[in-house]
């Protein structure tokens, strides 16, 4: 995939880059949020000079307001891009999210569409304490009626926010803040990778490592590290969880035998869970052993560096899943 | 006293040390800048948490460290 | 299928269109008298807010509208949507759960919408269809056209954050919409003035929005009030806040009798009902000769009748499939292209 390319691009400005191209081939697509102009984050930094403030509109600190203003908006033929910032100002938000955006074309009937992408930085990010650490891809599985897009390098963070921004649904786009910093090839011109199309991130052969977001590299330093003693780690990215590549999930988990899903979010409903309960009650055949989950413990998240390590996902939580697989 | 990789926003969790400002043996005050650093946001520079000798460079030109490592130490 | 607008014979013009508001007024009472019967027959699935006494608000400043226009409705939205121009065969189906109800019986009374008459959604969150007009007033505006938004709700969703942060959005980036508040004097089941502090109509001074208080039981002015807020969004003066002072005949909902006690005196509800905004406009149509008692009770007889084929059109309409059930969560992607 693109090994060839030589083009070293941070995460940030990977989905800026797939911003961008949307903006170019389609003016009704427009970006706003807080501050998107200055862009805390910085994935919209710098689009207002290429497109202008009509199209890159700072918005009063109102989230249920301009999540809600999206829905009409986008029913009337706008492709609105949206910038929450913060995964947790989701909740300020929810009920035009969960209720409005997420239902109205299915209380509809079908009648319209809405192509709207919500965007913003999730996870913990260090010592962001519990209010700027949450990842809310669980709850929001269970609305029905959001897609939802979480990428883990800047190869796929640049393609899927294209494919997320020309789909006709609302797409709820998180972006680990983790990654932003990260590097990897990217190459320039635009290019669109499938919602609901999964990815093996490294092959092997004696147990499947499903990972999201910001775990799956630390899924791939393990393997790599396993690799070393003989044991051949599958890690697989569904990179977008609705919809979600339950078929290459199965066929992974048919070729290894065994499953360990790492989700960076608390364990209590996690996509983790639904991701081990479905090949459970679709592939347990196949299954050589138990699968196992690694996600947060159940509570917030905490300020104070140990404390933050101790609730999170750390590698040998991973390693240790891994081998009680193979045990 | 240590000089390390500071965070300069929620998605920084490296920076690349661009290019080392002083050397071992000499002198710095407060304040000074000391290096440039690469982040996917902003290329900027680190400034001496104290005034002092620089002792010793941990990390060369070029390396991308995390968040809160020691780059250099002032004696 | 649908009920045709009659003329009474020979008008033309301003009398037409009096005689048209008088006739959609009509048809609204008709419509929800008939609902208030069957929902106490158990006919309906589910549960209904009722419009009556209210119809002059709707009619009025649909009345003021474009076809191209938009409005956003609430739970209480038959009203809306019937003065929208929605189809009273198709809103009785969907009341009924059928296939040929305008969201094929996905939607029900709370939900019901029409996005090619501009009607952009009922809805069952207090609030709730706040933002969103002001969105579709931005995506018009933004897209060039010069259509306007009317966000239709009540008093009790006045009291939703919702409401300052969409009034606020309205006025800096100077939306053409126009908030229209129908204060019917309940929040559910409590005096509102016991729930809110000032005057609704004021809550939109403090950021430059010009609010206006109305009679929402007379028509004329209701319409008058409209086209005023109307003309100036469509001129680019941006949002206007209208409170439409009216009485709700009904309960919150149908069947509330059961839970919700007396709360409220006789005396008001007499009063209220003295204002009958229909018969009162009647009279009036009558006195300026516009027309005849006997043309009133014809279109009434009309209306009842449609009201009446409606039902029909209901009840011989089939249920959905239940594997519609799992269809219209998602627009599917096309392929190739984006558009």
């Amino acid at each position: 995939m693109n090994a060839t390319i030589e083009r070293p691009t941070y995460f940030i400005n990977a989905m800026k880059e797939g911003l961008h191209a949307a903006m170019a081939e389609d003016e009704r697509v427009v970006v706003i949020g807080e501050d998107v102009d200055r862009s805390v984050i910085g994935a919209t930094r710098g689009l207002s000079a290429d497109f202008g403030r009509d199209r890159v509109r700072n918005t009063p600190i109102s989230e249920a307001t301009f999540v809600g203003a999206c829905v009409g908006a986008a029913a009337v033929g706008l492709r609105p891009v949206v910038d929450l910032m913060v995964g947790s100002f989701f909740y300020v938000a929810m009920d035009q999210l969960a209720d409005q955006a997420a239902k109205l074309r299915y209380m509809s009937g079908g009648q319209v569409d809405l192509p709207i992408v919500y965007f913003a930085a999730t996870g913990p990010s260090g010592s962001g304490a519990a209010q700027h650490s949450e990842n809310l891809h669980p709850m929001l599985m269970n609305v029905a009626g959001l897609k939802i897009v979480m990428p883990s390098t800047p190869y796929d963070a640049k393609g899927l926010m294209l494919s997320a921004i020309r789909d006709p649904n609302p797409v709820v786009y998180l972006q680990d803040f983790v990654l932003g910093g990260t590097k990897g090839n990217v190459p320039e011109a635009p290019y669109a990778i499938p919602l609901g199309v999964g990815d093996i991130k490294k092959h092997g052969t004696d147990v499947t490592v499903v990972a999201i977001g910001a775990t799956v590299p630390k899924a791939l330093k393990v393997a790599r590290a396993l690799e070393k003693d003989g044991i051949s780690v599958e890690v697989l990215d569904p990179r977008t969880l609705v919809p979600l590549d339950k078929g290459l999930i199965l066929e992974s988990v048919g070729r290894t035998g065994r499953l360990v899903v790492v989700d960076s979010a608390r364990l209590t409903c996690s996509a983790a869970s639904e991701i081990t309960a479905m090949v459970v009650e679709n592939g347990f055949d196949t299954l050589k052993a138990a699968p196992q989950r690694v996600a947060w413990e159940d509570v917030p998240v905490p300020f104070s560096p140990p404390l933050e390590k101790r609730v999170l996902v750390q590698e040998p939580d991973i390693l240790n899943a891994i081998l009680k697989t193979l045990s | 006293m240590d000089i390390t990789m500071p965070k300069w926003g929620m998605t920084m969790q490296e920076g690349v040390l661009l290019q080392w400002l002083v050397a071992v043996g000499d002198h710095v005050t407060e304040g000074q800048a000391v290096a440039t650093v690469e982040t996917e946001k902003v290329d900027a520079e680190i400034e001496a948490p104290a005034s002092g000798l620089v002792a010793e460079l941990l990390v060369d030109a070029g390396e991308s460290v995390d968040v809160g490592t020691a780059i250099a130490r002032l004696s | 299928m649908t009920t045709q607008p009659v003329q009474v014979e020979n008008q033309t013009g301003p009398d037409a269109a009096k005689t048209a508001m008088l006739r959609t007024m009509i048809r609204i009472r008709r419509f929800e008298e008939k609902l208030a019967w069957l929902f106490k027959r158990g006919q309906l699935p589910g549960f209904v807010h009722l419009y009556l006494g209210e119809e002059a608000v709707a009619v009025g400043v649909c009345a003021a509208l474009r076809p191209d226009d938009r409005i956003t409705s609430t739970h209480r939205g038959h009203g809306h949507l019937i003065a929208k121009g929605a189809s009273i065969d198709k809103m009785m189906a969907e009341l009924y759960g059928r296939v040929d109800g305008y969201c094929r019986g996905k939607g029900g009374s709370m939900h019901i919408v029409s996005f090619e008459l501009g009607i952009m959604g009922t809805n069952g969150i207090v609030g709730g269809g706040i933002p969103i007009g002001t969105g579709s007033a931005w995506g018009d505006k933004q897209l060039g056209r010069d259509s306007v938004t009317v966000v239709f709700f009540g008093d009790g969703a006045s009291n939703q954050g919702v409401f300052f942060e969409s009034m606020n959005l309205a006025a800096i980036w100077n939306l053409p919409v126009v908030f229209v508040c129908e204060n019917n004097g309940y929040t559910e089941w409590t005096p509102t003035h016991e729930l809110t502090a000032g005057r609704i109509v004021d809550r939109g001074t403090p950021m430059g929005i010009p609010g206006e208080q109305v009679d929402g039981n007379d028509v004329e002015a209701m319409r008058d009030a409209t086209a005023r807020a109307v003309a100036r969004a469509r001129a680019g003066g941006g949002p206007t806040l209208i409170e439409a002072r009216t009485y709700r005949w009904h309960g919150h909902n149908e069947g509330e009798e059961a839970f919700a006690g007396d709360y409220r005196p006789q005396s008001e509800q007499d009063e209220w009902r003295g204002r009958d905004p229909i018969a009162a406009y009647g009279r009036t149509l009558v006195e300026e000769g516009v027309l005849s008692q006997a043309d009133w009770d014809a279109i009434d007889a009309e209306e009842s009748a449609g009201v009446e084929a409606a039902v029909e059109f209901a009840a011989a309409s089939p249920f959905p499939d239940p594997e519609e059930a799992l269809q219209d969560l998602f627009a599917a992607t096309p392929k190739g292209s984006m558009r």
